[in-house]
């Protein structure tokens, strides 16, 4: 077998993709370099296919913290300002109009905001720590498709609430959520997706007893976010760190 | 023993060229930036790779205005495809004779 020119050093210590040839006929002399040549390229091929099709480094971690967040303002809601609708047309701000209704509609927002700065701060660290870059075609899609049903829940929500409908408000957004996470799972861990069923149902099932529906809203945003949370983070993240 | 390499083509001995080539098959099409960002490559290094690719008839290119800017869609061709497919197989084949 003849091993005329060898190429320069293979490895340049770089996680990005260094431009050296591979499998060269002439460079091959035993079958065990063939077969780690051969397994490098599979590995390379698949991280390439995931890396432009999905963004795997979503937080377990700030899915708990969403979860805390959660349950801390469904208690200010529920027990500091006693919102508790129990009809779509839940006539909550003629009965006590010493309650501003900003308030809840701030701490929403608030809440949301809050939730979604963990997770992106948090799988910055993780996609970091994998050496992943955060900023690419892969993760605008997936913001892409997770905000486009968030936001349309969320516009339907407030024009609805303008025409009182405010009971609307707790089921809309964990239906709302829940679509919009199914609808980003394609483009991440394809475990969301399963946890935007169950926000989906909590959402649907909370309109059969309006009466409990900030429980519901409290136990999808909070307890199912919390253990959920927990599950990715042991599954995924717990022997890295 | 004799192995089997015919069907590991010329093509992808570059990496960066099997790179563009993994990324291109399981996506519709994708433009420079995007595949930049992927490969971690330099433009001039990119644009070489993509040209051998076009020359050899794996990808095609669909040129188009976003925003007023000149964009460029690169897609995997059916040719594209079935040679990488085939390198694959290779791959795969020469692992199981090789365990």
């Amino acid at each position: 077998m003849s091993n005329k020119s060898h190429s320069a050093p293979n490895s340049s210590g770089k996680d990005s993709v260094s431009d050296t040839p591979l499998g060269k006929k002439s460079d091959l002399e035993s079958p065990k370099q063939h077969k780690e040549e051969s397994l490098a390229q599979l590995e390379m091929i698949k991280r390439m296919m995931e890396r432009s099709t999905r963004f795997l480094h979503l937080s377990g971690l700030a899915g708990m913290l969403a979860g805390i967040f959660a349950l801390i303002s469904s208690y200010i809601v529920i027990v500091q300002f006693g919102f508790q609708p129990d009809t779509a047309d839940y006539p909550y701000f003629l009965n006590d109009p010493a309650v501003n209704e900003w308030g809840i509609i701030l701490l929403a927002l608030v809440t949301v905001l809050l939730a979604m700065s963990g997770a992106v701060y948090l799988s910055t660290r993780r996609a970091k720590r994998h050496g992943e870059k955060l900023w690419t075609a892969t993760t605008r899609n997936l913001l892409r498709y997770f905000l486009i049903p968030l936001l349309t829940g969320g516009l339907l929500i407030l024009l609805l609430w303008e025409q009182g409908y405010i009971g609307l408000a707790a089921p809309l957004s964990l239906i709302f959520y829940g679509l919009a996470l199914i609808h980003a799972s394609h483009f991440s861990l394809s475990d969301i997706r399963y946890l935007g069923y169950i926000q989906l149902s909590v959402g649907l099932a909370s309109v059969l007893v309006m009466d409990l529906s900030m429980y519901f809203w409290a136990f999808g945003f909070g307890l199912v976010h919390l253990c959920y949370g927990g599950y990715i983070y042991l599954r995924y993240e717990k022997e890295i760190l | 023993m004799k192995v089997e390499l015919d069907n590991i083509h010329k093509v992808f001995e570059s990496k960066i060229r099997l790179g563009i080539m993994s990324a291109l098959l399981v996506n519709e099409s994708l433009d420079f930036t995007a595949l930049k960002e992927f490969l971690e490559v330099t433009d001039g290094n990119l644009a070489t790779h993509l040209k051998t690719l076009q020359k050899n008839g794996f990808i095609t290119i669909k040129k188009r205005f976003l925003d007023n800017k000149p964009n460029t869609q690169y897609a995997i061709s059916k040719e594209g495809r079935l040679a990488f497919t085939a390198h694959l197989n290779a791959l795969e084949a020469l692992l199981k004779q090789l365990k």
